[in-house]
């Protein structure tokens, strides 16, 4: 809502009040200011003047050459507009003004003379949507006068951030009252004069007025201007609705929207001589029904829209906008006025329904005053008068089949003074709401000191103590108010398990080197194409989609985290960072249906900790040249479990399986599952390079993600007590293998065979090797066996026949030894 | 053997041994000296104190204690050339260690922890430090939670200003705020409560300021008699912690559906002028009595408050940051902070 300070200052003085003292005011109880603008900035030299002299330009026939005396100065000035005569009164705009267009004046020579300023007419100064000549002032304006003043230019609008719940802040008087009860009275509101001539005709004669549907149209109130000339309205009017953001069109549109921003009732005109017969029907729409609205869209209704009809055809969608056959034009002469009253709820159901905003519609749909009607009726004709010279037909019909009575709240100070904190005389708080425009009337209590205020109208936002209690708040000011701490009282406090588990998994993966991200949930579905998933992919089958995104690049719920660390590690690499390493908590989303009713979507969200990494192991460190591999990736996995307390020999990690739906983009070559007891938790490997390349990354790409509340569910179902180191001191013996494994060959539980061998103590490798003096397809792999007891020193037949042991698997597996 | 000759070759021997320990450069030059001159083949005794006894007895006292005196000169010069050797030695080991200590180290690198993540995690310290407990709820929210219970029914215009991303039309969309959080947990539990909730939550929005998805905390405080005051000071607690100690706060009146009274806060903020100035940094109030009818709590007995801000605004404005889509590219340069 924007309010202009110089026509706020018709009804209550602030022409003494600086904009930053106006912002304060308003800002401190609840009107937020967007921004201060002064929209005639840089007109300040604009002045009247008289052309003295105009000629032909002599080089140019569209151009005159105009001498304009502006008092006591005289400046040569050109102009296209060649009805421009000597003895014309001009307003004159000198170098270095600014228009309202934000257009600035420079100094011009054309063809050979110099223009000091411009003739302007009155688009270039925003009072006229679009101007074909240069504005002739009356004669009566003396030369010399600067218009910047004389026509209230000088003026700053506020742009006021109206909260949802205060339709009666949507008003020039409404912001007004605010301002009252700010100042404590001390700045009265006064009421614009709503005085008309009455012609001899009653309203009846020339309208018929009926309700049909009263549970959505609350009151309808009507008079008839007749006589009515339809013209550019005044000046003074067209400065405070542009003030104000709105176009002037003809005065009697004009009319009607300065009443709506004056009084914050919207109000509309019919051209009575348009309708069919002279009668006007509210009732709601027929199922089909069309309507062709002002703005040229044409709507065909459902049945649960209001409409404004002359009983035949629809006028007008109601409380929303006018049909484009009964508005007002150049020649209409008779002018039905409407100051109705609608249903919230159904006005903003309509408005969604066809996704139409309007003045009006922004305003029914937040509430609009039942009892002001027959007032702002009357303003209306009383401008229209005014302006137009129209005659007023006699009596307002006004149709209200249920009238409302003013809402009456109670009101305890003990209450006011427990919700607030503080406590306030009692005058103070009557005064605060009389301000308002509230009745306070005192009341026996047995609790103290008790008021029955009587609510206005135009505040649908009260109903309830606590909403009095605000107001009280508000008005008073919160500056100056105390401030205590709490005491707690509740038992529980702290971080559950799980927050306290998610910590350490974050504190695992900062300490291991990954850096943590925050990507959005929102992904591109074109992003699976990317990852080349088949049709009947469960990611593709499961992701959830929003019904209206903002754009396709974020339209679908990720069911995976890989595309937002593909996403990650592009950017990075086609910014020349090759070295990367990721981390993030966050949730995966799914659809799937409900085991119940399969029709219907359920939602699953799960918590996965992702990883990803390429380039060097060791970026930072010159003697490592190593680049991250397979066994990296699966060495975090590991000390993540480790870190976690799962014990290793409920993990295992087989390779995945071709049908596994991370086959798709990791090769199940170098990728595998991560498996406690059984239960799958998580996965890890190698991405497959045409995948990498689909997000321009030409760099192999390890990743993996883990469910994060499995691994707590395990970490606390199998978490190992700590063990005492004491007792293995007894002396260890160790022996180390070199094994030539053939590719293809996993050593998983040949090695989980030999940890088990009873002495045996732990299974290290400790080296890993292909290239010279291996034979291909073979690898070198080295073992070193620790052989220890627990409770003596280990003897030599016991080390041989472990060793024998060790030795009878390795045959079993047909493993050849190459040395030990 | 004369007496006389004896004295004078002990002294020449002496000169000898210090000249000839005095060139050795190497400790195992002087193991072979110290045989050489003092061992029990070595000059001092076989030339000396072996010839000892053919000197009248009157005499030999007086050479044996000049044989002892030059045994002891020899002694010392070795020990003194031995600690030397053994300096000089430590030097050139030094020498040989030289590096050039301004070249860069290897380094191993740690993670860095998100700065969302970071200011969340601080966030909750500084509540849980005052007793208050974390709680959370889901980011796929029924509009029973993220409205209707918040005292926002469908009608109202303030759903409007959610921009919300629904997944089923009217049922299930991203949860617009971290509200839905307060209803779940007082459906569940009885107050007096003292809870925080952080989490994502959505908007239609995406521009230098915005991010569509967006973290949210959430705090709320049920008890009897808790007033306006106490959220002011909980409030201004919360800003020192965060931001320092200058810091200041104003309440200023607004609308929440459901907080009755409402209040947009401002912290004081100094811009790149010194200028003080106020910037709208979190939304808080009363809870709304309809609130506490949604989950059968007595609004006549039981009061609270609540508050709810962005923890990315809350890092934007703590470490400055001009474009919050920084946030989420997962640049490791601004990540690190190279």
């Amino acid at each position: 809502m924007y309010v202009s300070k110089k026509w706020l200052n018709h009804y209550i003085p602030v022409s003494d009040l600086s904009d930053g003292e106006l912002e304060q005011m308003f800002s401190l109880s609840g009107t937020s200011i967007e921004s201060i603008e002064k929209p005639w900035e840089g007109m300040e030299n604009v002045v009247s003047g008289v052309l003295t002299r105009v000629e032909p330009h002599p080089n140019a026939d569209q151009l005159l050459v105009c001498r304009v005396s502006t008092g006591n100065e005289e400046h040569t000035v050109l102009t296209a507009d060649r009805t421009m005569r000597e003895g014309q009164k001009v307003l004159f705009a000198p170098v270095g003004s600014r228009l309202f267009d934000g257009k600035k004046i420079e100094k011009v020579t054309m063809r050979g003379i110099e223009s000091q300023g411009m003739l302007c007419s009155l688009q270039e100064l925003g009072l006229e949507d679009r101007s074909l000549e240069v504005f002739k002032a009356a004669d009566s304006l003396r030369p010399g006068t600067r218009i910047f003043y004389e026509w209230d230019l000088d003026d700053s609008v506020f742009d006021c951030e109206v909260t949802a719940n205060r339709p009666d802040e949507l008003s020039v008087i409404g912001l007004g009252r605010e301002l009252q009860a700010v100042s404590r009275g001390e700045r009265r509101l006064q009421s614009p004069p709503i005085d008309f001539a009455e012609s001899e005709t009653p309203t009846g004669e020339l309208v018929d007025i009926s309700v049909e549907d009263s549970e959505n149209c609350f009151r309808y109130t009507s008079l008839v201007v007749e006589n009515v000339q339809v013209g550019p309205s005044p000046l003074w009017l067209r400065r405070h609705l542009v003030a104000s953001g709105l176009r002037p069109i003809n005065n009697v549109v004009d009319i009607t929207n300065f009443v709506l921003l004056e009084m914050g009732h919207p109000v509309h005109a019919f051209d009575l001589d348009r309708l069919s017969s002279p009668r006007v029907v509210v009732r709601r729409a027929k199922k089909g029904e069309t309507l062709l609205l002002l703005n040229e869209q044409e709507l065909v209704f459902d049945g649960d829209e209001l409409l404004i009809t002359d009983g035949q055809f629809p006028l007008a969608l109601a409380g929303v906008m006018g049909g484009e056959r009964s508005g007002i034009g150049t020649d209409t002469r008779r002018v039905l006025l409407e100051v109705a009253s609608f249903n919230p709820v159904n006005i903003r159901r309509t408005l969604r329904k066809f996704n139409l905003t309007s003045d009006a519609g922004y305003r029914f749909e937040r509430g609009v005053d039942v009892g002001n009607n027959r007032e702002v009726l009357r303003r209306l004709a009383h401008l229209l008068q005014q302006v137009t010279g129209a005659t007023v037909s006699k009596g307002i019909i006004d149709v209200f089949p249920h009238p409302m009575e003013a809402k009456q709240v109670s009101l305890r100070k003990c209450k006011v003074e427990a919700l607030l904190g503080f406590s306030l005389p009692s005058e103070q708080i009557e005064n605060i709401l009389k301000n308002l425009g509230m009745g306070v009337e005192s009341a026996a209590s047995s609790e103290g000191v008790r008021w029955n205020v009587r609510i206005p109208t135009f505040r649908p936002d009260i109903e309830r103590e606590v909403d009095l209690v605000e107001e009280i708040g508000r008005i008073h000011g919160y500056d100056q108010v105390a401030s205590t701490l709490p005491v707690i009282r509740s038992k529980r406090r702290g971080r559950s398990p799980i927050q306290d588990f998610r910590l350490e998994i974050r504190n695992f993966f900062l300490g291991t080197g990954f850096n943590e991200t925050y990507s959005l949930s929102l992904i591109d579905p074109e992003d699976f194409s990317r990852l080349h998933l088949p049709p009947e992919h469960p990611w593709r089958k499961q992701t959830i989609e929003l019904i209206k995104p903002l754009s396709k690049e974020i339209s679908v719920l990720r069911p995976t985290l890989l595309p937002n660390f593909l996403r990650m590690l592009s950017y990075n690499f086609t910014h020349q960072v090759s070295d990367v390493k990721l981390f993030e908590l966050a949730n995966l989303f799914q659809k799937r249906s409900a085991p119940a009713a399969p029709q219907v979507d359920e939602y699953n969200e799960q918590e996965m900790v992702g990883f990803a990494m390429m380039g060097k192991q060791n970026p930072d460190d010159f003697s490592d040249h190593r680049e991250v591999d397979f066994f990296a990736l699966k060495g975090v996995v590991e000390e993540l479990l480790q870190h976690m307390r799962i014990p290793s020999e409920f993990v295992k990690t087989p390779r995945i399986e071709r049908e596994d739906p991370y086959a798709t983009v990791l090769y199940p070559a170098q990728a595998a599952r991560i498996e406690v007891r059984g239960e799958a938790i998580g996965v890890f490997g190698r991405l497959k390079r045409k995948v990498a390349g689909n997000f321009d990354i030409k760099q192999t790409v390890y990743f993996g993600e883990v469910d994060v509340a499995r691994l707590h569910y395990w970490s606390e179902e199998t978490k190992m007590e700590w063990k005492s180191v004491q007792g293995t001191n007894f002396p260890a013996s160790k022996k180390d293998f070199s094994l030539l494994v053939p590719r293809g060959k996993e050593m998983g539980h040949i090695l989980q065979d030999i940890s088990e061998i009873s002495g045996v103590e732990k299974v290290r490798i400790i080296d890993v090797y292909r290239g010279k003096g291996i034979a291909d397809g073979y690898t070198s792999i080295t073992l070193s066996v620790v052989l220890r007891s627990l409770d003596h020193t280990i003897s030599e037949e016991e080390i041989r026949a472990c060793l024998d042991r060790v030795l009878l698997i390795l045959n079993r597996e047909q493993i050849e030894i190459r040395e030990g | 053997m004369e007496y006389q000759v004896l004295m004078e070759q002990m002294d020449s021997f002496a000169l000898q041994a210090r000249q000839e320990l005095e060139k050795a450069q190497e400790v195992a030059e002087l193991e072979r000296l110290r045989v050489q001159f003092l061992g029990k083949k070595g000059v001092l005794t076989t030339r000396f104190l072996k010839q000892l006894g053919k000197i009248p007895a009157e005499q030999r006292p007086i050479v044996g204690e000049k044989a002892n005196q030059v045994k002891q000169e020899i002694q010392e010069l070795l020990e003194s050339a031995k600690e030397q050797l053994a300096c000089r030695e430590e030097e050139r080991y030094e020498e040989s260690l030289w590096e050039d200590t301004t070249l860069p180290g290897a380094r191993t690198r740690v993670g860095f922890e998100h700065l969302v993540k970071k200011t969340q995690r601080q966030m909750e310290d500084i509540f849980l430090s005052l007793g208050y407990r974390v709680m959370e709820g889901p980011e796929i929210e029924h509009v029973f939670y993220n409205f209707e219970a918040l005292n926002t029914p469908e009608w109202h215009p303030a759903r409007d200003e959610h921009d919300s991303f629904y997944i089923e039309p009217d049922q299930f969309l991203l949860r617009t705020h971290t509200s839905p959080v307060q209803i779940r947990t007082m459906e569940k539990e009885a107050p007096p409560l003292a809870i925080v909730a952080p989490g994502k939550v959505y908007r239609s929005d995406y521009d230098a300021t915005h991010l569509p998805m967006f973290s949210q905390f959430e705090g709320l405080v049920v008890d009897e008699g808790i007033s306006v005051t106490d959220l002011k000071g909980t409030l201004e607690h919360f800003v020192l912690q965060m931001f320092g100690s200058k810091k200041t706060i104003r309440l200023r009146p607004s609308f929440f559906p459901f907080t009755e009274p409402s209040f947009e806060v401002d912290v004081s903020w100094e811009d790149r002028n010194g200028q003080v100035g106020w910037l709208e940094v979190l939304g808080a109030g009363m809870v709304d009595p309809n609130v506490f009818k949604a989950v059968g709590y007595d609004p006549e007995k039981w009061s609270g408050f609540a508050f709810g801000m962005g923890i990315d605004r809350i890092t934007a404005l703590k470490y400055g940051l001009t474009d919050i889509r920084d946030l989420v590219r997962g640049d490791i340069r601004f990540l690190r902070q190279e």
